[in-house]
């Protein structure tokens, strides 16, 4: 019969048990050749809370998977400590490190909405809008007041549709009036229209 | 009928750009990112992409690349919409396989134009505002 | 259009409420409700309304979408998502399976190495049984390779169940006749038991995904099939499955998910396969 018990195999040993390790330990491993190695380490310094740590082996790091690693592990973490190494990597030019720094911001708990405050009002506006694009995910109360803030004052156009288009799911009726208004301040833009009239329809 | 793509994380954007290529003639099904959009690809046959740039998971770039790498999938016209408006941003796009790049705010009309040279139908003639 | 209920003072949602709710459910699972789900995603929705005590759609809505917990979101997806098991569930993965993955998996084989295949959640055991007789059944090669199946669960109770192998009429609804007939056998009170031999060559065991010191003693996978598990779990909690799963396959190694399960809201680690039968994801081979 073709079907075969597993036998009984050792399990593997991933890295050395947590109790065993060393600071020393833990980054040597985190620079070993073997992806799966430095796979293992990513999680250990995950566990002990070692942000600093992986925030910088992300910015050396190449392979996928011990990247994405990397990524949840500072999504676990969260926290101001886990989210102000990244916050460069959003000005990055390779498009995949940026966009998944994005999402790990955005699965991020709120302790981080001040970090993502201050970006709103970052001089670069493709920034501004990866911040809002964060504000889209992020679970804190003051989101819908953000993104009012942007519509009510930021001059570029694009900044501006991505924030209506956070309130198209969390705006309050009482919002109607901003909305109106960013799209008197942009005339002739018809995404811009589109969305602020959804948005409308969506509030309430 | 002729099937359309629509992949942008933002829903507003992908209702948007559904209403213009439903005006072409298109039926169109939606993805939020580049994952999404090569599954949806796959099963389906489809005429015509639109693929926004920064998506999670999967980005514009990446999801040219392995449109262009998957059979059957290579020679389907793709529209890569963009926040950047500089020429290598514009070269990027056609160096990973897009056909046409359009900056946001992206115009209706202009929109409209290509989808319709695309799938083949004739311009929509209106009186010029 | 809003359903009318029996009380007069019962919440409504209206059509807009509908878009944002499905636009915001779309976005987090991957499940797009047609308009024709309105019903069905209506009843469900005043149903965890009623239950988390809130009138207003409004309110509710905003609970789903700011609480940090997400658990009303999770209770969300139970309630949306039907999870029954029986045997030849999906069946068009099985298909791929035998007809696609296995054979190309076999090719690159060598001499005396075993198949392996991880099926988690096995919940009472149809799964790894139904991937066991679709392999035996129509997989053209079955006889010229070993096949190792694990099976795991973190519940025991279902682990126990499944090594007993005893199914009834409704869990075997989707099996030829025949297949029963070569396979079980009639226990005294009228269900099907699995034959001996292949009970004996599955091995079962209880893990937990997530615990990764665990699930890293899994390794060298040919297939995982992880079906209906994911998309109860949280967002972040899904992503360490999904590392768990990828740690767990051979380079090459493929992954399955439920029907209405993408990878798309989960990970972007593997690579996507199209097959006749199904799309598969695969661990990237190595370079």
């Amino acid at each position: 019969m073709p079907l075969i018990r597993s036998p009984n195999r050792v399990m593997e040993d991933r890295g050395k048990p947590i109790a065993a390790t060393g600071a020393d330990a833990l980054q040597e491993d985190m620079q070993s050749d073997d992806a799966a190695v430095r796979r293992a380490a990513v999680v250990r310094a995950g566990r002990c809370g070692a942000t600093v740590l992986l925030a910088s082996r992300l910015q050396v790091e190449n392979d996928r998977g011990v990247r994405e690693t990397i990524l949840t592990n500072l999504v676990r973490n969260g926290g101001l400590a886990a989210a102000r190494p990244l916050l460069n990597l959003l000005r990055s030019d390779d498009a995949d490190l940026r966009n998944a720094v994005i999402e790990t911001l955005q699965g991020m708990s709120d302790a981080i909405t001040p970090l993502i405050e201050d970006l709103l009002t970052d001089p670069d506006a493709d920034v501004r809008i990866f911040a809002v694009n964060i504000l889209q995910s992020l679970k804190s109360p003051t989101v819908p007041d953000l993104a009012v803030k942007v519509i009510s004052t930021d001059p570029h156009v694009n900044v501006c549709a991505a924030a209506v288009d956070v309130l198209a799911e969390v705006g309050r009726p009482e919002m109607a009036g901003a909305l109106r208004d960013v799209a008197a301040r942009f005339p002739d833009q018809p995404f811009l229209a589109f969305a602020v009239r959804t948005a409308l329809k969506r509030i309430g | 009928m002729l099937r359309g793509l629509v992949i942008d994380d933002s829903s507003t954007a992908r209702m948007y750009y559904r209403d213009i290529l439903e005006r072409a003639n298109l039926a169109v099904d939606e993805a939020i990112n580049g994952i999404e959009g090569l599954e949806k690809a796959m099963n389906q046959s489809v005429d015509l992409i639109l693929v926004d740039v920064n998506m999670p998971k999967m980005d514009g770039y990446k999801f040219l690349g392995q449109l262009r790498r998957s059979p059957g999938l290579q020679g389907v016209p793709a529209i890569m919409i963009s926040t950047e408006a500089r020429e290598v941003d514009r070269r990027q796009a056609y160096a990973a396989g897009a056909n046409c790049y359009l900056v946001k705010p992206v115009d209706p009309a202009e929109l409209e134009v290509f989808a319709r040279l695309v799938t083949g139908s004739a311009p929509r003639l209106r009186a010029v505002a | 259009m809003s359903l009318p209920l029996p009380s007069a003072a019962a919440p409504l949602i209206s059509d807009d409420d509908f878009m944002k709710f499905r636009e915001f459910f779309y976005r987090k699972t991957g499940i797009m409700f047609a308009d024709n789900k309105r019903y069905f995603v209506d009843k469900r929705i005043l149903e965890r309304m009623a239950i988390s005590c809130v009138d207003s759609f409004d309110e509710y809505f905003g609970r789903v979408r700011f609480q940090s917990s997400g658990a009303e979101l999770q209770a969300l997806v139970n309630s949306m998502t039907v999870n029954e098991t029986y045997f030849f569930r999906e069946e068009y993965q099985l298909k791929c399976l035998a007809l696609s993955i296995i054979p190309e998996i076999a090719a690159s084989c060598c001499p005396g190495e075993a198949i392996k295949i991880w099926s988690i959640p096995c919940s009472t055991g149809e799964e790894p049984y139904s991937i066991a007789l679709f392999l035996l059944e129509y997989w053209k090669d079955v006889d010229d390779f070993d096949i190792e199946i694990i099976a795991s669960d973190i519940d025991t109770a279902v682990i126990q169940k499944a090594r007993l192998g005893v199914y009834d009429e409704r869990a075997l609804q989707h099996v030829p006749a025949e297949t029963i007939r070569k396979y079980m056998t009639r226990t005294s009170d009228g269900r099907h038991q699995i034959v001996g031999a292949i009970r004996d060559s599955i091995k079962f065991s209880q893990v937990n995904i997530l615990d990764a010191n665990v699930a890293g003693g899994y390794a060298g996978f040919h297939v995982v099939f992880c079906r209906n598990l994911l998309i109860y779990f949280d967002d972040v909690s899904r992503r360490e499955a999904a590392e768990a799963i990828f740690a767990s396959l051979a380079p090459g190694g493929f992954v399955c998910l439920g029907h209405s399960e993408s990878m798309s809201r989960i990970s972007s680690l593997f690579n996507i396969r199209k097959f006749p039968e199904a799309i598969i994801y695969q661990k990237p081979t190595i370079a």
